[in-house]
């Protein structure tokens, strides 16, 4: 019985006054001389809570008396369709009227109630001339009343594999396969379907789902689709309905929109925005997450991992927003697969070429550039990307009206190449490279210079569509060197950081509800600790040079996700690390063991690959979602995280010419339990996410400097550090609404984060050098209309924790020597700062090939002049002050122009 | 060498102009004074600083006895009303007066009751008027080693321009020192290094040029001033420090009738050498933001009753032998002025001077050593 119904549905809340108890079955009181069948049954579903499903014309049209006192709704039915050749059928609470030869056989309930909202939605449905896409139809909706939808999503003839499909208003989400495939249940209704892929932005298709059908979409990169961009890279209830806990998803569609300094788009300025993320300011190397220092971060570009993620100091990152497909940072609670770093994994992928035709982007500010390149180089089998950008700040720098500015030089170039070959079924061969060198040089009197190669190779295949598999390898060498210029002083300090990383993952879906992945990572690092070589004929500089060190760092993985409930799924996962520091080297003897300056005893060697000192550290990952409601749900998790390469630095601010250091037989990793539990909520079908999520850390081991330690190519490194433990615990806050003509995005972060060393101040817990308990973001936009986009960025922090002098004594030749407080017990003023943006998009002619964007920005409106360090001088009367060195001391206004074709 | 001029160099390798102006936007960075309200961190205290120095015949005994002052303030708040003792570990006992700022006195081998010679060790006792007692940890003095050379280099340094801001390159000596590193047993040898300087002047009214004449003026002064230069022979160990730069200084009016230099060469103890190495590091980020991170000063003076936590200083004993070096005006480019005024930035050279030998540590009186007429 597969024909167009045309019900009534009447859902009422529980008529009390006829039931007589709350919580009975309904009664029904019903007295009429004459009444139609229909009217009595519409009478019942308007005065009590049952559910009774018709169809009209079926019904008979007499009218007759009907005297009903107090029965229930089945003997009711009875009465009502006494004579006719209806029956009814009880279904989980719903009557369903019908042919009385086919009740109960052919159709449950559930189709006649999808069949019945389906009529009563169609009716309104009609008068829209311009209404959703119609899938399916009546006759081929299935019994159980669900619609199987399928499809492909496809740009031209090529499939998008990994493109994720989101049903709004429900939970109902899946990600295109390899051939851009994708399958999922609804019941029939009208719907919102997001579409969303990397450099496709996210689209939403209005849909009407009236039985099982195909849908296949045609998605065009987002430049075409303008008016129908909708920016969300995740599903669009992956805040509340996400298992792994602690992972932001960068909003790459929002990048071009936020205020920038000099005009570059920025990946980790844009992290910056969310909750647990901060940083000392302008020009500071890297970031901070929940209280880690920035070398904590596991920087991944792919599979290969980066050592520094700043450009010109800290001032632009070294990732290009044009090649991206997808930021996620997991802040500390990370899957099994990644390990090597304490607080967090930034996961930057990037996307492949576009491969059916070529396209150009390219953005110009006013003291950098970059393009973007990328197409087939075989239809549909071989891709290229290529991006570049660099820096011109000559014309800038000759604008200072000094000359130790005019005799500066700074200048950045970095260069990406990613090669895309399908092979076969299912197989695809990805070779990519990333070079980057920085330049700085301060009026011929000091310099830097750093620079970073990374090479990869990847190969996935695709078994099934349950069971695929990737093999990774890649290349890292970092290099840096501080230069003095100075006559006699002139002085050569290299420092650098090489290796091999090799990593195949498997992953198999066994099921709906449960999948695997596992694997494993062997990352093989050579270390060049630092050495010292004199410049120039004049300089007093001896050569110095420490042993370059190595360390193998093998990792095998697994982790499971399961669904174990509809409303709870758990991630858990073990990893487990085998760390060796190699030989060939010499490890110096200390009396008792114990490292310090002039209690040497002696020297062992070791051979080249000889072990020299091992750890192996279990790390347990965990993560669990429930559920409450749709719309809200709780996330915990849960991981042990190690930490093997370190970055020495002992600065106020990190600067690019850090040394690193590998773990060693007095050096131990450091070791950390994080915790975190939150809840979320979203509100206006997943238009605003709310979360308030607190976390922990118990760092069980980690070493901090000794005061006065001297780290600069000092082959002893063991005698200037102390070991201790720390920890962090914080309250992250967060409200964001993603589209509309006002939306934005608010952060706030109440944190402390402090270390307990034995023999630094007086053995009691100090600040960490990045505590800062008052975080506090604001992001407003403003779209008037989809072309236009006013965005303004507030954001504030407390100052960040210094070691101050509080007092002062003099020795005997008049030289103030300054008394310092406790360590990291003074701070230095808070941050705060206003940016403003305007950006004029993207025209909606889908026929000119060159599409322009201009942004305009503001960055720091109200000239607040925040601390990038504070240091202290003499005055002439030798009073000390302290000053404090604002690297932005105005606003800085920039324009950008972006140009791209189809 | 290294590590006299890595203590000074490193802190300035990346200055203050550089990251302000360059890194910073390079228009827009700025620098200005702030109040971190750290003095009301500052607890009560005391410092004790003094020395024992040893030539080989006579020591000189010198101790400062200040309270701590604010981290803004210049007025050191002396304390000359303590007693204050040398004691020797053998028991014996000497009293310091205070004169001259200081608690100071003078003895020599003969004087039998404290034994002076190397390898005796001595403390330094103080109360002070309301009746609080502190004490240094005994100092043994070290064994004496003399410098094997003194010399100087020119070299030329990149110096800002106080009126206008710009590097200017000025020519200046380089004074270079040659020692063992290490003692006859093999030991590594710790040292501080003093400098004084001693040039002549002219004592009429002059006009350049002029040419050297008998009624000339011989000032002594620090060469050092502030700075303070250690070396740690276990650098170089076993080998011989070779032309290690103690300081180097811009060439003037100073140089033009000629100068001498007489570095004292200190022979001091490990933890000596810790304290004036962190006091080196400190005295050298003035300028600095890429610094190590400063710490407490490991000093070697206590509160006796531990009343006082903020205790500071430090009680060395030096033995010290000199070496002097001149420069003739040929050796030092002739410098064009004779004037005891500091020629400053673009400022042009007086033409008249006062009579020199009114000059603080000046006399007419012509040295020994003084071999240029």
């Amino acid at each position: 019985m597969k024909s167009f119904f045309h019900c009534l549905l009447v859902v009422l809340a529980l008529h009390a006054g006829l039931n007589g108890q709350s919580g009975d079955a309904p009664t029904v009181t019903l007295r009429a001389d004459r009444i139609t069948p229909a009217e009595a049954l519409r009478q019942i579903n308007a005065t009590t809570d049952a559910r009774i499903f018709w169809q009209e014309d079926q019904l008979p049209t007499g009218a007759r008396a009907l005297d009903l006192t107090d029965v229930d709704v089945r003997t009711a039915l009875q009465a009502i369709l006494e004579g006719s050749l209806l029956s009814f059928v009880d279904y989980r609470g719903a009557y369903v009227i019908g042919p009385a030869v086919t009740i109960g056989t052919e159709f449950d309930a559930a189709y006649y109630a999808a069949v019945a909202e389906r009529a009563a939605a169609a009716a309104g449905d009609a008068a829209d001339a311009g209404g959703p896409t119609v899938i399916g139809s009546f006759q081929t909706l299935g019994a159980d009343g669900i619609a199987a939808v399928s499809g492909t999503i496809r740009d031209g003839d090529e499939p998008i594999i990994g493109a994720t499909l989101q049903v709004e208003g429900t939970e109902v989400a899946t990600v295109t396969d390899p051939d851009g495939g994708y399958a999922f249940r609804v019941p029939p209704g009208t719907y919102v379907l997001g579409i969303s892929y990397v450099g496709y932005g996210s689209q939403e298709m209005a849909i009407r789902v009236d039985g099982d059908g195909t849908y296949d979409v045609d998605l065009r990169p987002a430049a075409t689709n303008l008016q129908q961009v909708v920016v969300t890279e995740q599903a669009a209830d992956a805040n509340v309905g996400r298992v792994q806990a602690g992972v932001q998803r960068l909003d790459l569609g929002q990048l071009e929109k936020l205020p920038t300094f000099m005009g570059e788009t920025d990946v980790v300025k844009a992290l910056l925005l969310n909750p647990g993320v901060s940083t000392i300011g302008e020009g500071a190397t890297g970031f901070n997450v929940r209280g880690g220092e920035i070398d904590q971060n596991l920087l991944l570009q792919d599979n290969g991992f980066l050592l520094n993620s700043s450009h010109a100091l800290g001032f632009f990152s070294t990732y290009n927003a044009d090649l991206l497909k997808s930021v996620d940072l997991y802040k500390a609670n990370m899957p099994a697969r990644f390990g090597g770093r304490l607080a967090s994994v930034l996961d930057v992928q990037q996307r492949d070429g576009n491969f059916e035709r070529f396209r150009v982007k390219a953005g110009i500010g006013p003291v950098t550039g970059r393009i973007m390149l990328e197409g087939p180089l075989v239809k549909e089998r071989t891709s290229i990307l290529v991006g570049a950008r660099s820096s011109y700040t000559d014309w800038v720098l000759q604008l200072a009206n000094q000359e130790n500015i005019k005799n500066s030089a700074a200048f950045f170039l970095d260069g990406n190449l990613r090669l895309t070959q399908r092979i076969g079924e299912g197989g695809t061969l990805i070779v990519s490279g990333y070079g980057s060198t920085d330049e700085f040089v301060y009026n011929n009197q000091f310099g830097f210079q750093y620079g970073t190669l990374l090479g990869q190779a990847e190969y996935r295949q695709i078994f099934s569509d349950k069971f695929y598999a990737s093999l990774a390898t890649a290349y890292g060498d970092y290099r840096s060197e501080q230069r003095d210029l100075g006559e006699t002083t002139g002085e050569l300090i290299r420092t650098g950081v090489e290796y091999l990383t090799v990593k195949p993952v498997f992953n198999y879906d066994a099921s709906e509800t449960i999948q695997f992945e596992f694997g494993a990572e062997a990352n093989d690092y050579r270390v060049n600790p630092g050495e010292r070589t004199p410049e120039g004929d004049a300089s007093l500089v001896e050569e110095a040079r420490v042993a370059t060190e190595r360390g193998l760092e093998t990792s095998l993985f697994g982790d499971v996700a399961w669904k174990l409930t509809p409303t709870l799924s758990v991630r858990g996962g073990l990893r487990y690390t085998d760390y060796r520091f190699l030989g060939p080297g010499s490890v110096t003897q200390y009396a008792d063991g114990i490292p310090r300056a002039g209690l040497e005893t002696g020297a062992t060697d070791y051979g080249d690959g000889e072990t020299i000192a091992r750890y192996g550290v279990l790390q347990p990952r965990f993560s669990a979602r429930l559920l409450l409601t749709a719309r809200a749900s709780l996330r915990a998790g849960y991981s042990r995280t190690a930490q093997f390469l370190n970055q020495i630095y002992l600065s106020a601010s990190p600067t690019p010419s850090s040394q690193f250091q590998l773990s060693t037989g007095y050096i131990p990793p450091f070791l950390s339990h994080n915790v975190s539990l939150g809840y979320f909520l979203n509100l206006e079908n997943n238009n605003v996410e709310l979360g308030i999520e607190a976390y922990g850390r118990e760092i069980d081991q980690l070493w901090d400097y000794r005061d006065f330690a001297d780290v600069v190519v000092n082959p002893q490194l063991e005698t200037q550090i102390l070991i201790g433990e720390g920890r962090a615990y914080g309250l992250e806050v967060s409200g964001k609404r993603k589209v509309g003509e006002l939306n934005g995005l608010v952060s706030y972060t109440l944190s402390r984060t402090e270390r307990l060393i034995p023999g630094i101040n007086n053995s009691q817990y100090y600040r960490s050098n990045f505590d800062k308990p008052h975080n506090f973001v604001f992001t407003f936009n403003w779209n008037p209309n989809q072309r236009n986009t006013l965005t303004a960025n507030f954001t504030y922090g407390t100052g960040r924790p210094i070691t101050a002098p509080v007092g002062n004594y003099r020795v005997e030749n008049g030289l103030t020597v300054p008394v310092y407080s406790d360590r990291n017990s003074v701070r230095i003023p808070d941050y705060h700062r206003l940016d403003l943006a305007y950006t004029l998009g993207k025209g909606y002619n889908e026929k000119r090939t060159l599409q322009t964007s201009w942004t305009v920005s503001l960055y720091n409106v109200y000239g607040r002049k925040n601390a990038f360090s504070v240091y202290y001088t003499q005055g002439a009367d030798q009073s000390n002050v302290a000053n404090r060195l604002a690297v932005l001391g105005t606003v800085f206004p920039s324009i950008t122009l972006n140009i791209e074709t189809r | 060498m290294a590590l006299l001029s890595h203590l000074r160099s490193r802190a300035k390798k990346i200055s203050l102009p550089g990251v302000a102006l360059l890194l910073a936007g390079l228009l827009t960075a700025c620098v200005d004074e702030i109040d971190l309200g750290q003095a009301a961190n500052l607890d009560e205290g005391i410092v004790l600083q003094g020395s024992l120095r040893f030539d080989g015949r006579t020591a000189t005994v010198d101790v400062k006895l200040e309270r701590l002052f604010s981290f803004a303030s210049n007025r050191p708040d002396r304390i000359a009303s303590a007693t204050v003792t040398l004691e020797s570990e053998s028991g014996a006992r000497l009293d310091l007066p205070y004169r001259d700022g200081t608690y100071q006195a003078t003895f020599d081998v003969d004087d039998p009751g404290l034994g002076l010679a190397a390898g005796v060790a001595y403390r330094i006792l103080a109360t002070t008027r309301e009746g609080r007692n502190f004490a240094s940890e005994y100092e043994r003095i070290p064994e004496a080693v003399a410098p094997t050379g003194l010399r100087t280099v020119p070299i030329t340094i990149r110096r800002e321009s106080p009126t206008t801001g710009e590097m200017q390159d000025r020519a200046a000596l380089s004074y270079r020192v040659s020692t063992p590193s290490v003692y006859p047993n093999g030991a590594p040898l710790y040292l501080r290094f003093r400098a004084d300087q001693t040039f002549a002047l002219s004592q009429e009214e002059v006009f350049l040029p002029l040419t050297p004449r008998d009624t000339a003026c011989y000032i002594t002064r620090s060469a050092l001033s502030t700075e303070v230069a250690v070396l740690n022979g276990a650098t170089y160990a076993p080998g011989p420090v070779t032309d290690a730069e103690v300081y180097t200084d811009l060439i003037d009016y100073r140089y033009a009738l000629g100068s001498y230099a007489r570095v004292y060469q200190e022979a001091i103890n490990a933890g000596a050498y810790q304290y004036f190495n962190q006091v080196a590091t400190l005295g050298d980020q003035s300028q600095s933001i890429f610094t190590n991170p400063p710490g407490p000063v490991t000093g070697n003076v206590y509160d006796v009753d531990g009343i006082t936590g903020n205790v500071f200083g430090y009680f060395y004993a030096a033995n010290v032998r000199t070496i002097r070096v001149g420069v003739t005006p040929a050796e030092a480019d002739n410098p064009d002025t004779l004037c005891p005024f500091e020629v400053r930035g673009d400022q042009r050279p007086p033409l008249e001077c006062t009579a020199c030998a009114e000059l603080d540590n000046s006399t007419i009186q012509k040295p020994d050593y003084w071999e240029f007429w």
